[in-house]
């Protein structure tokens, strides 16, 4: 494998940007393993995009300090638990009266089934 | 600490090798964040979210998938396109052409007091082209893929990998000469 060539061929700045394909991206990353000049190019890349994009977007970023209470309440430990409120018994007021109805309803269609307009 | 180290104290959920990742990053990512939304308090908030995201999917950070940079970048820009693809941004479309970083260099071109920053800055693309810049801010900034930057730029698409080369070339002859 020719190193320059691969180094030439554009590749490197591509994988930087995180736009390779799954394959391409594993090829990568085992070259940067094998050969120093490439994994010493990738770097100097990074630093290049990170430069420019600190100079021209120049958003500071907050603190850590402000991120880190977030963390700490953050991921497999978050659990939010169910508050039950006790039932209160108005609540079972409108499942009385709807199973009246159902009850006065099934009596009112018996009585009325043989019931004849003429 | 070398980087490596760092991130793999990160992935096992070391706060402070995390908070020196954010030393490293966190304006890099914010402002890019902010090139996309265009709203500077709107971007942090989404700045801290996708740092609060970062730090629940550590274990799932791979070296062999890409750089620690590229893994953060490619989170923050999903994040970003994801709020402007939501809301009211959907009545401004008109703003979403990928021309806010390059208007954003020549707006800091013209500003006639010379802080650090845009003398900086000035120095780092006085040779570069703008469909450099515009290249740049697609690929990086944006996530374009190299199929994407080409009809952007109504370029053919081998062109796009060996203009990006040699665009960050440029840029990296700039920074030597500082």
């Amino acid at each position: 494998m020719d190193v320059q060539e691969y180094i030439a061929s554009g590749i490197l700045e591509l994988y930087v940007a995180g736009i390779l394909s799954e394959k391409e991206n594993l090829e990568v990353h085992t070259y940067a393993q094998e050969y120093p000049e490439i994994k010493a190019e990738i770097e100097a890349i990074e630093a290049a995009v990170l430069e420019i994009s600190h100079k021209a977007t120049n958003l500071p970023a907050k603190g850590f300090e402000t991120l880190k209470p977030r963390l700490e309440n953050s991921g497999e430990t978050k659990v939010i638990p169910i508050q039950r409120k006790p039932v209160s018994w108005t609540a079972y007021i409108g499942w009385a009266a709807s199973i009246l109805l159902a009850i006065g309803l099934f009596g009112y269609t018996t009585k009325t089934k043989h019931w004849n307009p003429n | 600490m070398q980087l490596e180290q760092l991130v793999e104290k990160f992935r096992e959920k070391d706060m402070s090798a995390f908070e020196t990742l954010y030393g490293m990053y966190a304006d890099n990512i914010c402002g890019v964040i902010n090139t996309i939304v265009r709203n500077e308090a709107r971007s942090q908030e989404i700045c801290q979210d996708v740092f609060v995201k970062i730090w629940d999917n550590a274990t799932t950070y791979n070296a062999s998938k890409g750089r620690f940079f590229t893994w953060i970048l490619n989170i923050a820009r999903n994040a970003a396109i994801d709020e402007i693809r939501s809301r009211s941004y959907k009545n401004e479309k008109k703003n979403l052409s990928a021309d806010y970083f390059v208007s954003v260099l020549e707006s800091k071109e013209e500003e006639s007091v010379d802080t650090m920053e845009t003398k900086g800055l000035r120095k780092l693309v006085k040779t570069l082209k703008k469909k450099c810049v515009q290249l740049i801010e697609l690929l990086y900034f944006r996530g374009y893929t190299q199929k994407e930057a080409a009809e952007e730029l109504a370029i053919p698409v081998g062109t796009v990998k060996t203009r990006n080369r040699s665009c960050i070339s440029k840029l990296r002859e700039n920074m030597g000469e500082r």
